[in-house]
């Protein structure tokens, strides 16, 4: 049986930025997991995460997430919008940092829309899972998260091949 | 001094003197399918030489049911969010199989990720938890935690992914589930 779950890049930041971009994906793997472990410069503790694919910008991504912030547990959705929702992380208001493991499934197939399920965690607020849908058919080989990302912010992407 | 394939383009590291210890992997891919136009599947013949199984899967499916050769299983649960509400569900098994999710409507993508712990554990009763989503750009989209039981210590040796209770809808075009062992 082939090895796989194969690391592809990690990026991990020394100073703050608005965008970290993983670029020139291989599409040799059939799912890709990325796994965060960030933080914001925002004062507070409660930033939002969002990303994109090959760029596009359209108005071509929605999303559901169910959540708990430990007073209410819900669930909420968003249609045709110009970004996915990775997330929410804590800010300078809190000393712990926001681990999420995204998984990104068949991203290279040219036949369906793409998918993303995601477990983002933000310790000092909120629980939650959410699913997003790129709708578009083409093979994904960029990504690019987008907040306010403090230095020590870590990005690791992870290739993983199927039998 | 990484090593890159000419053929897939990926890095790996060398094993020459010299360089760091390579620990072997410990997630290895086992078996695959694609049954787009089929209504189930089976994983058979599952090495039992693991710890672990993970299934990820994503494509058209309705309803999607998971057994093995311990049966159709005990009792499931979920708890999902639809959007503008959240609810939790219990079953007894239905059709042979364990829900995985509650997707309604065929032709729209789903994916998901079921891991299966101890699998061929005979101390342990069998045991899944799954993360399911399906998003449509529509009110017709949840996102799903599911857990299911088997009340028997037997080793789990195949698994069978149907898509819908009756067995009557098929995988749609596209649709791939992956089989991954984990030491």
């Amino acid at each position: 049986m082939a090895k796989t779950y194969t690391p592809i890049a990690t990026q991990t930041l020394t100073s703050s930025t608005g965008t970290v971009t993983f670029s020139s994906i291989p599409a040799t793997y059939t799912d890709l997991v990325f796994v965060l472990n960030i933080k914001s410069t925002d004062a507070g503790i409660d930033t939002d995460v969002t990303g994109t694919f090959n760029s596009d910008t359209g108005s071509n991504y929605s999303w559901t997430r169910i959540y708990g912030d430990g007073t209410t547990a819900g669930a909420q959705r968003t249609s045709s919008q110009s970004a996915m929702r990775i997330g929410n992380q804590s800010g300078t208001g809190s000393s712990a940092y926001s681990p999420m493991i995204l998984n990104i499934m068949n991203y290279s197939n040219t036949t369906t829309y793409k998918t993303m399920i995601g477990r983002p965690n933000n310790p000092a607020r909120i629980v939650d899972a959410y699913v997003n849908l790129w709708r578009s058919t083409a093979a994904i080989s960029t990504v690019t998260f987008n907040s306010t990302f403090a230095a020590g912010s870590t990005f690791t992407l992870y290739g993983i091949l199927k039998a | 001094m990484a090593i890159r394939s000419l053929k897939t383009g990926t890095f790996s590291r060398s094993g020459l003197v010299g360089n760091p210890i390579i620990m072997p992997g410990s997630y290895e891919s086992i078996a695959s399918a694609s049954p787009s136009g089929s209504t189930s599947f089976t994983f058979s013949s599952i090495p039992s030489t693991y710890s672990h199984l993970q299934i990820r899967y994503t494509g058209v499916s309705s309803y999607p049911l998971i057994s093995s050769n311990l049966g159709a299983g005990t009792k499931s649960h979920s708890l999902y969010g639809y959007g503008t509400g959240v609810a939790a569900y219990a079953w007894d098994p239905l059709g042979g199989g364990m829900y995985v999710a509650i997707d309604g409507s065929s032709g729209n993508v789903s994916s998901g990720i079921i891991d299966i712990l101890d699998y061929t554990n005979t101390s342990k009763n069998k045991t899944f938890r799954a993360l399911h989503g399906r998003e449509t750009n529509t009110a017709d989209s949840s996102i799903h935690f599911a857990s299911g039981f088997w009340n028997s210590t037997s080793a789990i040796s195949s698994i069978t992914i149907t898509n819908n209770v009756a067995g009557s809808v098929a995988f749609g075009a596209g649709t791939t589930f992956a089989l991954y062992g984990v030491n």
